[in-house]
């Protein structure tokens, strides 16, 4: 599998936020570290614009690193699922701690979005379903 | 005499030297001042016209008498003519003054003047009056009595003052002229070595008083001419006029230098051709005579200096004129930076200029602008090009890149071999300057220009547009920082409006109901998020409320938050259950929410007379339900967020809850602002606190419970400000009035 690992993070001193880039061959893997708020909400944004920029519309979020998200941070997924899904792709959320599911739980996320356990599996589903649109 | 020649030259007592410089820097004036009113310029003309009047009837009655006069009148004499033509020098000085001329006007008027002066004097030498048979040959030419310096004929003393006032005429001029270009960039320095001349000139002249026309200057004149000679060589190498011309300009000062040049070296020596006309000016005043020929070898070598400088700076005409274009072009940009807060006009005034000023053929900006979201360079005001030919000539994201690591001017001499630019048939970039826009430590963007030929930036024009650039970017961050300060305002503004409207959205008293006691309140904080709370009375016994929390902040969250309590009042008291009012309100909030919003909201209806509550939840934080024994529990029953789903699937994925409650149940229902408080370390408040502390304070009543978890609260967070609304409802069923009432009595 070719790897490209061109990955740079964006964060600045204030926040305790940042994103990292990798891409598995046409999946967008976007690592998520530290507490995602309103005031960092706007990378996320930034990162999600640089996918559909790139029209990589297949994305994992990987949460493994991510401490804490408020509404303001769901709100950036609420925004731009749709579109990636009416673009033939889908976001998929991957390996969040036990906390920050408890958020995506209590707003009803699992309804909406395909949260799965690791990286690995989003990348099993999207490979298993390359049409699909909608976990 | 001596005296005051001391007195003029620097360097001697300080009081001399005090006195000095007032006659220096404002004898001048004093006089200047005078003859600005014009009955005192008349005096002046007037008492010239009398000094000349005394003079040629001194000489009359000496031509007469045919014997000279005694020496006491002759000084007399004397003083009347140097006063005379004092008086004549400050008039038209005065003059002069009003009627500033450019320096090639300066050279040209004296040229002309000196020609037809010289003409004059030609032919009043050339006559001869009276009888010229009756005396010898050499004194027949001059007409003076050998001995004695007598007029010999009335021819004479016409010839003697007009000879005079036509050479003090072109030397006053030249000198006055000339001052303006000498004091062309006025110093304290240049002006007083200028005034210095003119003194030291007519000290030495004065000496001349009282000799004998025939005489040669003698020793004392010799010394006294050094100063003047010094002086004279300091002031011809003032020029800097001279940089300021065009190329035409300065080779039309050229030829009229020469010109000029020419006149006075063959005006002024006895062998030149104005033989001997010297000597009338010296039987009229020798000390006239002996300034306006220092006056005009000033003249004569003003007109050298003048004439190699013109020479020299001739060939770097262009490149003053460039530097000067680009100073001009700093003055704009710099007077822009106080005007332009539009970024986009700032940018286009940016890439103008370069071109303009003829520094490059094309050129344009690029700027990482945070607003658009994303993380490429955008090509901005590109002038004489587009921002397409840029994008498809350059590599306009890894130029970018290199600028932004190198953080200095990087030149590309053969743009043509360098892989990011683009050897696209049309390309006419041969070389590119690129500049980076850095201002406070922060890259601002970067400023790229162009030529078409290779190698088409030395170091002056790199030095040039770095210096550009650095103001450049200057009145870029001024313009950000205004556009910021304009956002933080019209933010600050929105915050009042939307907390006004927080205010009077959330309900001002509770209602009564028999048997259930509450206590609420929402905390706005400084940021105002969408916290809403609400109770409506459905009948008698039952009361519905209602806790959301609406994502985002500021004006648009108190606006859905205005919709919500539309939807609560209108919708409480027709929906069958919790279940339907939430569905309700999903179909009515989610047409007006902006894409990536979403309200989480609870809403439940208690019984006070059943002593149920049934309860819905739509993505908020669960209610807590803590009886009195202290038995704790999470009442959430799944439900998506208002807005996430605007299918029929919302209905179907909402659960109701329906609770029983005993006697001194407690119910607690919040926002995520109470349980998401950090405290100093950043460590979360959390749920599991919130349920301890109302276990512990479970038996107070319900506004008793409702304090002691905010003391809790503020104790652990530790401040008073908050980052979040927090909004707090504590219910809490003390038993069924109509039930118990009996039992007791």
């Amino acid at each position: 599998m070719e790897r490209h690992a061109k990955s740079y993070e964006t964060s600045d001193d204030m926040s305790n936020f940042s994103v990292g880039f990798r891409t598995e061959t046409h999946i967008r893997i976007l690592d998520l570290n530290g507490e995602l708020d309103a005031h960092t909400a706007s990378e996320l944004e930034a990162a999600l614009q640089k996918c559909r920029q790139d029209e990589m519309y297949r994305i994992v979020a990987n949460g493994r690193h991510l401490k804490y998200i408020s509404s303001a941070g769901l709100g950036v997924f609420m925004a731009y699922i749709e579109e990636m899904r009416e673009a033939g792709g889908d976001i998929k959320i991957a390996g969040l701690q036990a906390s920050v599911f408890n958020i995506f739980d209590l707003l009803g996320f699992p309804l909406l979005f395909d949260i799965v356990e690791d990286e690995q599996e989003a990348i099993r589903k999207f490979d298993a379903n390359p049409d699909e649109n909608t976990a | 005499m001596l005296r005051i020649k001391d007195a003029l030259s620097p360097g001697n007592l300080p009081v001399s030297s005090h006195f000095a410089n007032r006659i220096l820097r404002s004898g001048q004036g004093y006089i200047d001042v005078a003859l600005r009113n014009r009955k005192h310029r008349l005096a002046f003309v007037a008492a010239a016209l009398v000094c000349f009047a005394l003079a040629a009837a001194y000489n009359v009655f000496e031509w007469l008498s045919g014997a000279p006069w005694h020496p006491a009148v002759d000084f007399a004499y004397q003083m009347v003519v140097v006063t005379g033509f004092a008086l004549f020098w400050f008039l038209m000085a005065y003059f002069l003054k009003q009627r500033p001329v450019g320096p090639l006007k300066a050279f040209w008027t004296t040229l002309v003047l000196g020609a037809l002066a010289i003409a004059v004097i030609r032919m009043l030498v050339g006559i001869t009056g009276g009888a010229p048979e009756d005396v010898p040959v050499n004194q027949a030419l001059l007409g003076f009595e050998y001995e004695t310096g007598v007029p010999l004929t009335f021819a004479t003393v016409v010839k003697m003052h007009a000879i005079s006032f036509a050479r003090a005429l072109v030397a006053f001029y030249l000198l006055l002229r000339f001052q303006d270009l000498v004091l062309f960039k006025r110093t304290k320095q240049s002006q007083r070595t200028w005034y210095l001349m003119l003194a030291s000139m007519g000290v030495f002249s004065l000496l001349a008083i009282l000799k004998d026309p025939a005489e040669d200057p003698n020793a004392v004149q010799f010394a006294a001419v050094i100063p003047v000679v010094i002086l004279m060589i300091l002031n011809s190498f003032r020029v800097s006029w001279i940089v300021f011309l065009s190329f035409r300009a300065k080779a039309a000062g050229v030829g009229l230098s020469v010109l000029l040049m020419l006149l006075l070296a063959g005006a002024l020596p006895a062998e030149g051709f104005l033989p001997a006309h010297f000597m009338y000016i010296r039987h009229a005043s020798y000390p006239l005579d002996q300034f306006t020929l220092v006056a005009l070898a000033f003249g004569l070598l003003y007109c050298v200096t003048s004439f190699l400088f013109l020479i020299f700076h001739l060939p770097t005409t262009g490149d003053f004129r460039r530097k000067a274009g680009e100073v001009t072009a700093m003055y704009s940009l710099t007077n822009l930076v106080n005007q332009a807060f539009d970024p986009d006009k700032l940018h286009l005034a940016i890439t103008k200029t370069p071109v303009e000023t003829g520094g490059a053929q094309m050129a344009w900006l690029a700027i990482e602008d945070e607003r658009s979201g994303s993380l490429r360079p955008q090509v901005a005001a590109p002038w004489n090009t587009t921002a397409e030919d840029v994008e498809a000539m350059t590599d306009v994201a890894a130029l970018y890149e290199e600028l932004a690591t190198r953080r200095e001017p990087v030149i590309l001499n053969e743009a043509p071999a360098d892989h990011r630019i683009r050897g696209n048939p049309g390309s006419r970039i041969g070389s590119m300057l690129m500049t980076p826009l850095v201002t406070r430590d922060t890259l601002l963007g970067g400023l790229f220009v162009t030529k078409d030929i290779a190698q088409g930036f030395d170091e002056d024009d790199i030095e040039a547009i770095g210096v550009y650039a650095a103001q450049a970017a200057i009145a870029l961050d001024n313009a950000r920082l205004f556009e910021e300060k304009l956002e933080r305002e019209r933010l600050s503004r929105e915050l009042d409006i939307a907390r006004d409207m927080q205010n009077r959205l959330l309900p001002r008293d509770l209602p009564e109901i028999e048997g259930l006691a509450l206590a609420a309140s929402s905390i706005p904080a400084y940021e105002v998020g969408g916290d809403y709370y609400d109770f409506l009375k459905l009948d008698e016994d039952r009361l519905a409320f209602i806790v959301a929390d609406v994502s985002g902040k500021g004006i648009s969250a108190a606006f859905y938050m205005a919709e919500l309590q539309g939807i609560f009042r209108a919708t409480a008291r027709i929906a069958p259950g919790p279940a339907d009012f939430l569905a309700q309100a999903n179909v009515a909030i989610s047409s007006a929410l902006e894409r990536g919003m979403f309200v989480s909201a609870i809403y439940g209806v208690i019984d006070a007379r059943a002593g149920t509550l049934i309860l819905a939840r739509a993505g908020h934080c669960p209610a807590i339900h803590i009886s009195r024994e202290g038995a704790e529990r999470d009442v959430r029953p799944r439900g998506v967020a208002l807005g996430m789903d605007r299918s029929t699937r919302f209905r179907k994925h909402l659960e109701e809850e329906r609770i029983s409650l005993r006697p001194g149940d407690t119910v607690a229902v919040y926002t995520d602002g109470i349980v998401e408080s950090r405290n100093s370390e950043g460590a979360l408040y959390g749920h599991k606190r919130l349920v301890e502390a109302l276990k512990t304070h479970r038996k107070q009543d319900a506004s008793a419970i409702y304090e002691a978890l905010l003391a809790n609260l503020h104790e652990y967070i530790g401040r008073t400000e908050y980052d979040d609304d927090m909004t707090l409802v504590v219910m809490q069923w003390n038993g069924m009035p109509n039930h118990t009432k009996p039992a007791t009595t």
